[in-house]
C-alpha cells in the first residue's frame, strides 16, 4: 500500500497516515473485508517505526474503521460502528475550522464555499 | 571459555604493542654490546640501567594502560589505539584486560634485564682490581669481598712482559697484578638486577594507577624517574670517587651496591619472598585500580 | 535473566558532570521506556555525549544516580555488557585489524552474538571483510562499528551520533537496519543525532538537552501535537505587552506576534485573543523548528 509520508512535517506521521487511510476506507478505495498489511510488513514498507503503525491501527479500530480479527490479521469493517452527531462533529471540527479560515481569508462567501463542499462530495462519492 | 578469552585478550594485546617493542629490545642490544667490552658493574650498570629502564618504563606504560597520549597532543590514529574506550565498552573481562595487558608490559621490561642475564654467563665473573691507585679497595674491603662472596679469591697474575732473553740483558723486575675474583658474580648480578627490575616494573605500575586523577602528576613522575634518579646515583657516585681521589688512599668503603648484592646472595631466599609480596600487593592494588577507572578519552 | 524487569530501560536522576571547570551536565533527569527508540537531541557541545557515556558506563557521574536495566552502569558486570550495545561518537576501533578478524575476535564473548546478521550487514554495507579497518572511509567504519553492536542482539542499543559520517543513502539504510532489529527483538534504542530527520523517522520519544539539562522529554508525536507556533493579528490596540504564560518563544513583527507555546487544546488560546481583540492561525511545527525554538537562546 503506498501511502506519502512526510517525517518533516508539522503534522506527526501517525496523523498523516491516520488521515490518508481514513480517506481511503471512507472513499471505497479500501473496500470493506479488505485486509491490511500486517504492522511489520507496512513499518517495513513505510520505513517508519512499527509502533506508529500499531497506534494507528489502534486509533483505526477505536473509531470503528477496522477490526482485528484473531489468528487472520486486521480487515476492514462492513459497516461503520455508529458515531453520534456530536462525535463526528468533534473529529472534523478542526478540518471545518481550518477551510472556513481559509476561505474567510481569501473572500469567499458561504455560498459559494457551500457550492466547493457539495462539489467536492460529488467528487469523492461516486 | 575463561581461557579461550584470555589467550584471545593477549594476542589482541600483542598484536598492538609488538612496535612499541622496539625500544626494550634496542637496549637490550647495547648490553650485549656493553658485556663484550667490558664488566658491567658497580654504579656504572645502575645508572645505565635506571637510565634506559626508566626510558622504557615511560615509553612502553603509556601505551599499555591507558590514554597513551598522557596528555600530550597526538593525531586520532594513536589516540584511537590506545584508548580504554573500546576494550571498556565490550563485554571483556576487566581483569583479564588487565592480565594481558600486564604480561606484555613485564614482558617489554624483562627483555633487556634478561638479556642481561643471558649475556653475564659469557663472562660470569666478575674480577676487582686491586693496585696502589685511588678507588682501590682496603685490606679490609679486600677481606670483605673474600669472606661474603661465596668462591672468592685472591689472584695475583705475572704481568711481567716476556721479552726475549738474549746474552748481557738485565732480567726485568717483576709486575705482579694483584685482584680478587668472584667467580658467578656478574651472573648473580645480573638476576639480582633481573628481580629488582621486576619489582621496580611493578611499583612503577601501581604508581602510575594510583595516580590516574591526577594528570599532572603523571607527566612529571616519568620525567622525574628518568632524569632526577640515575642523575642522583651518578651524582653519589661521582662524590665518592672524588672523595677517594682527594684521599689519596685505598677505597675504604664498601661500594654500596655490592654490600647490596651480597646481602642479597645471603639472604637470597628472603630477597625473593620480600620481591614476592611487595610484586603481589603491587599487581593487586594495580588490577583494582585498572578495572575502576572511566574511559575518559 | 532479570525478573524484575523494569519498566524504564535508562534511568538518570539529577546527574550532573563537569570537565575542568566547566558542566557538561547539571542536574540532568531522564526516563527512556523499555523498548521505545528514544532520540537523544542536542547542540554541538550541549552535552549528549557525556550522558551517553555515563548510561554506558563509561564514566561516573559527579553526582546523582543512573540506572540502566536495574543497575548502575559503572557496575556492570561482564554479563551486563553482553545486554548493552555500544556505538561511540568517533567508533574507535583498533585500526590494525582487518574487518573480518576484528568481528571473530568479539563473537565468542557474546553468547547471543547473530553471525548471520553480521553476513547480511557486511553484504549489504558492501564492506569488505578482507580490508585493515585503518583504510576504511570513516562511513565504512562506522558501519563496522554499527555492525558489532548489532550482532551481539543487545536489549539495550547505545547509539552517538551513529549516522553522522554516512551519505544520505547509508543513513537510510542504517536507519532501517534499527528498525528492523525493533520489529524482531523489541530492544531500547537510546540514540543520539543532530540529524534532526533521522530522529523524526524512526524516534517515538525525543529528548531536548540544552544547558546541561532535559527541556523536553515526550513522544514526538505529543511534541509535534501539542507545541505549535500561532500567529496572533487583528489586535484591537497596540500589542506592546501581549504575552502568553509559558511560551516557548514569543516575537513581534508590528501588530502581529508569533509565539511558540504549547496548544493542548485550542481552546486555551480563547481568553487571551478574546480579550485583545485579535484572531489567531495555528501553524504546525516540525522538529527542527521546535528544536531551534527550544535550544536557540541557550548556552550551547
Amino acid at each position: 500500500m503506498f501511502l506519502y509520508l512526510n517525517p518533516q512535517s508539522g503534522l506527526p506521521i501517525y496523523r498523516q497516515m491516520l488521515q490518508q487511510l481514513r480517506e481511503r476506507i471512507s472513499s471505497g478505495q479500501l473496500a470493506a473485508e479488505t485486509q491490511l498489511p500486517s504492522v511489520r510488513e507496512l513499518s517495513t514498507e513505510l520505513h517508519i517505526n512499527p509502533l506508529t503503525v500499531a497506534k494507528v491501527y489502534q486509533m483505526l479500530e477505536r473509531d470503528g474503521l477496522v477490526e482485528f480479527r484473531r489468528g487472520q490479521g486486521t480487515f476492514v469493517t462492513a459497516g461503520r460502528k455508529s458515531i453520534s452527531a456530536a462525535e463526528q462533529q468533534k473529529l472534523i471540527q478542526p478540518a471545518i475550522d481550518q477551510v472556513v479560515s481559509e476561505a474567510i481569508h481569501l473572500g469567499i462567501d458561504e455560498s459559494n464555499l457551500q457550492r466547493f463542499i457539495h462539489q467536492a462530495y460529488a467528487h469523492k462519492l461516486p | 571459555m575463561k581461557t579461550n578469552h584470555c589467550l584471545a585478550l593477549l594476542k589482541l594485546e600483542a598484536l598492538f604493542y609488538a612496535r612499541f617493542l622496539f625500544f626494550p629490545i634496542v637496549f637490550a642490544a647495547e648490553i650485549v654490546v656493553f658485556s663484550a667490552i667490558r664488566q658491567l658493574d658497580g654504579a656504572m650498570l645502575v645508572a645505565l640501567l635506571m637510565l634506559f629502564g626508566c626510558i622504557v618504563i615511560f615509553w612502553s606504560y603509556g601505551f599499555i594502560f591507558q590514554d597513551g597520549t598522557m596528555g600530550f597532543r597526538c593525531g586520532e590514529q594513536r589516540r584511537a589505539l590506545r584508548t580504554l574506550e573500546f576494550p571498556f565498552s565490550r563485554a571483556f573481562d576487566r581483569r583479564t584486560l588487565f592480565g594481558a595487558r600486564s604480561l606484555m608490559f613485564f614482558f617489554s621490561v624483562s627483555i633487556p634485564l634478561v638479556t642481561f642475564v643471558v649475556a653475564s654467563l659469557w663472562h660470569p665473573d666478575r674480577t676487582i682490581e686491586i693496585n696502589r691507585g685511588a678507588g682501590s679497595p682496603s685490606p679490609a674491603i679486600q677481606a670483605y669481598y673474600l669472606a661474603h662472596f661465596p668462591g672468592a679469591m685472591l689472584q695475583t697474575a705475572d704481568a711481567t712482559p716476556n721479552l726475549p732473553s738474549h746474552p748481557g740483558s738485565v732480567p726485568q723486575p717483576h709486575n705482579f697484578k694483584k685482584s680478587i675474583v668472584l667467580p658467578r658474580a656478574q651472573t648473580e648480578l645480573a638476576v639480582t638486577t633481573l628481580w629488582v627490575g621486576v619489582i621496580g616494573a611493578a611499583l612503577y605500575q601501581a604508581m602510575m594507577l594510583g595516580t590516574l586523577r591526577f594528570k599532572w602528576l603523571q607527566r612529571l613522575l616519568p620525567i622525574g624517574l628518568g632524569v632526577l634518579a640515575p642523575g642522583a646515583v651518578m651524582a653519589i657516585n661521582a662524590v665518592q670517587i672524588i672523595r677517594a681521589a682527594k684521599q689519596h688512599l685505598g677505597n675504604d668503603r664498601l661500594p654500596v651496591l655490592d654490600r647490596a648484592q651480597a646481602w642479597a646472595i645471603q639472604n637470597s631466599l628472603v630477597f625473593l619472598l620480600i620481591g614476592a609480596v611487595i610484586i603481589g600487593l603491587a599487581l593487586r592494588f594495580s588490577r583494582r585500580r585498572f578495572v575502576r577507572q572511566e574511559a575518559l578519552a | 535473566m532479570r525478573t524484575n524487569s523494569p519498566d524504564f530501560a535508562i534511568e538518570m536522576d539529577a546527574v550532573s558532570r563537569s570537565f575542568e571547570g566547566t558542566a557538561a551536565l547539571s542536574s540532568l533527569t531522564l526516563r527512556v521506556p523499555r523498548g521505545t527508540i528514544y532520540g537523544f537531541l542536542g547542540r554541538n557541545g550541549a552535552g549528549k555525549t557525556t550522558a551517553l557515556k555515563i548510561i554506558a558506563g563509561l564514566i561516573k557521574p559527579d553526582s546523582g544516580s543512573v540506572r540502566v536495566l536495574g543497575t548502575d552502569p559503572f557496575e556492570f558486570t561482564t554479563e551486563d555488557r553482553q545486554r548493552v550495545g555500544y556505538l561511540s561518537e568517533k567508533q574507535i576501533l583498533p585500526s590494525l585489524m582487518k574487518v573480518g578478524k576484528l568481528l571473530e575476535f568479539c563473537a565468542p564473548f557474546y553468547p547471543g552474538w547473530d553471525q548471520a546478521l553480521v553476513d547480511r550487514l557486511l553484504a549489504s554495507f558492501r564492506i569488505d571483510r578482507r580490508k585493515r579497518i585503518s583504510v576504511l572511509s570513516q562511513g565504512a567504519q562506522r558501519q563496522v562499528a554499527f555492525i558489532l553492536a548489532l550482532a551481539q542482539r543487545p536489549e539495550l542499543l547505545l547509539l552517538d551520533e551513529p549516522a553522522s559520517t554516512l551519505d544520505v543513502v547509508a543513513r537510510r539504510e542504517f536507519l532501517d537496519e534499527i528498525l528492523d532489529l525493533l520489529r524482531q527483538d523489541g530492544p531500547t534504542v537510546f540514540l543520539s543525532s543532530h540529524i534532526l530527520s533521522d530522529i523524526e523517522r524512526v524516534a517515538d520519544h525525543v529528548g531536548i538537552l540544552a544547558d546541561g539539562t532535559l527541556k523536553i522529554s515526550e513522544p514526538l508525536d505529543r511534541l509535534k501535537d501539542t507545541v505549535k507556533r500561532v500567529r496572533f493579528f487583528g489586535f484591537d490596540r497596540d500589542p506592546g505587552s501581549f504575552a502568553i504564560p509559558g511560551a516557548f518563544h514569543s516575537e513581534r513583527s508590528g501588530r502581529e506576534w508569533l509565539v511558540t507555546l504549547r496548544v493542548e487544546d485550542p481552546a486555551q488560546l480563547d481568553g487571551p485573543v478574546r480579550s485583545w481583540g485579535a484572531r489567531y492561525e495555528i501553524q504546525d511545527l516540525n522538529l527542527e523548528d521546535i528544536f531551534v525554538e527550544v535550544s536557540r537562546h541557550q548556552n550551547p
